[in-house]
């Protein structure tokens, strides 16, 4: 049995979403969301499955990428997503999340993220005609492992 | 058809190590890199008559054993013998470790060695292969930090002049 996108979505969803350094609203994969009166908010998404070669035997594994969009449109405070940035990566920083099959306590891989890089689109957002929308992107390598089927 | 042209890859392997207990200890290397490497050699005199080649002729040399590799990520390198509820390593069982209860496939004060069987699934599922390390011994492991994974390299020989291929 491969471990399967729901299943690490929803990993990295219930960790995300519990999080103490996550104060502001998230906005989830298929979800439509008004954000135009929101003064910041984030976009989570696990956006690149990634399956490197291996044995047939092998448990399943693969290469992830998680992106959260750190959104901010504050004229009183300039670095608000950059502070929004530095939660991002101390909720996901090189944690290790377990992945379960959705009954209590089977706990079938785990998720351990890796490294993490920034990107400050603020300036594609100002030329896009966004001028008091602060964004940046913060992608997190991540490798995920089936425990011994 | 007995036979099939689909090329196999490391994707259709699977290593298997064994030891000498009377009912032997079975590790299956599930994170090996699928690299595993074997050579077999064959050892020529080459006689010349008077410096000439064209004059002379070729005698069989000694056997010489069968040399292999293979790399493996490791997740523990001590998992039996450290609590025996545990599962066994593949670190413990190459290195024979005290408490694991790996018995060697050779005699009483020989070289400690294992049984090492490589299977081949053929993806087309008609023509697999087995081929059968015996007396393998080690010559060195070398563990090693990596990037995506920490690695355990084992080289050694198998105590047979060619591995026992066949079909299953």
């Amino acid at each position: 049995m491969l471990i399967t996108p729901q299943q690490l979505l929803a990993a990295v969803q219930t960790h995300w979403a519990a999080a103490p350094e996550v104060t502001s609203p998230t906005v989830y994969p298929g979800v439509r969301s008004d954000t135009s009166r929101w003064p910041e908010w984030y976009e989570l998404w696990v956006d690149v499955w990634n399956e490197p070669t291996r044995r047939r035997i092998a448990p399943d594994q693969l290469e992830l990428t998680i992106t959260i969009h750190c959104f901010a449109q504050r004229r009183d405070v300039p670095t608000a997503a950059q502070r929004l940035a530095d939660a991002a990566r101390e909720t996901l920083a090189g944690r290790v999340l377990s992945v379960v099959d959705g009954s209590p306590g089977s706990t079938v891989g785990a998720i351990a993220i890796l490294e993490h890089r920034v990107v400050d689109l603020t300036r594609d957002q100002h030329a896009a005609g966004h001028p008091h929308l602060q964004h940046l992107v913060v992608s997190f390598a991540a490798r995920a492992q089936q425990y011994d089927p | 058809m007995a036979v099939t042209n689909l090329t196999r890859n490391l994707r259709d392997g699977e290593l298997v190590l064994k030891d000498g207990s009377a009912t032997p200890k079975v590790l299956t290397v599930v994170l090996d890199e699928g690299d595993l490497t074997w050579t077999q050699r064959q050892q020529t005199l080459e006689i010349k008559d008077r410096g000439s080649i064209a004059a002379g002729h070729l005698r069989k040399g000694d056997d010489q054993s069968v040399a292999l590799s293979f790399t493996a990520r490791w997740t523990q390198l001590v998992g039996k013998s450290a609590a025996p509820g545990d599962p066994l390593q593949l670190y413990e069982m190459l290195m024979f470790a005290e408490g694991s209860g790996i018995e060697s496939t050779s005699g009483p004060g020989e070289q400690e060695t294992l049984t090492l069987e490589f299977t081949v699934v053929d993806p087309a599922g008609v023509a697999s292969e087995r081929i059968t390390f015996e007396k393998v011994y080690r010559e060195s492991l070398t563990m090693s930090e990596g990037e995506g994974s920490n690695l355990i390299a084992f080289s050694g020989r198998a105590f047979q002049t060619q591995p026992a291929v066949e079909r299953v």
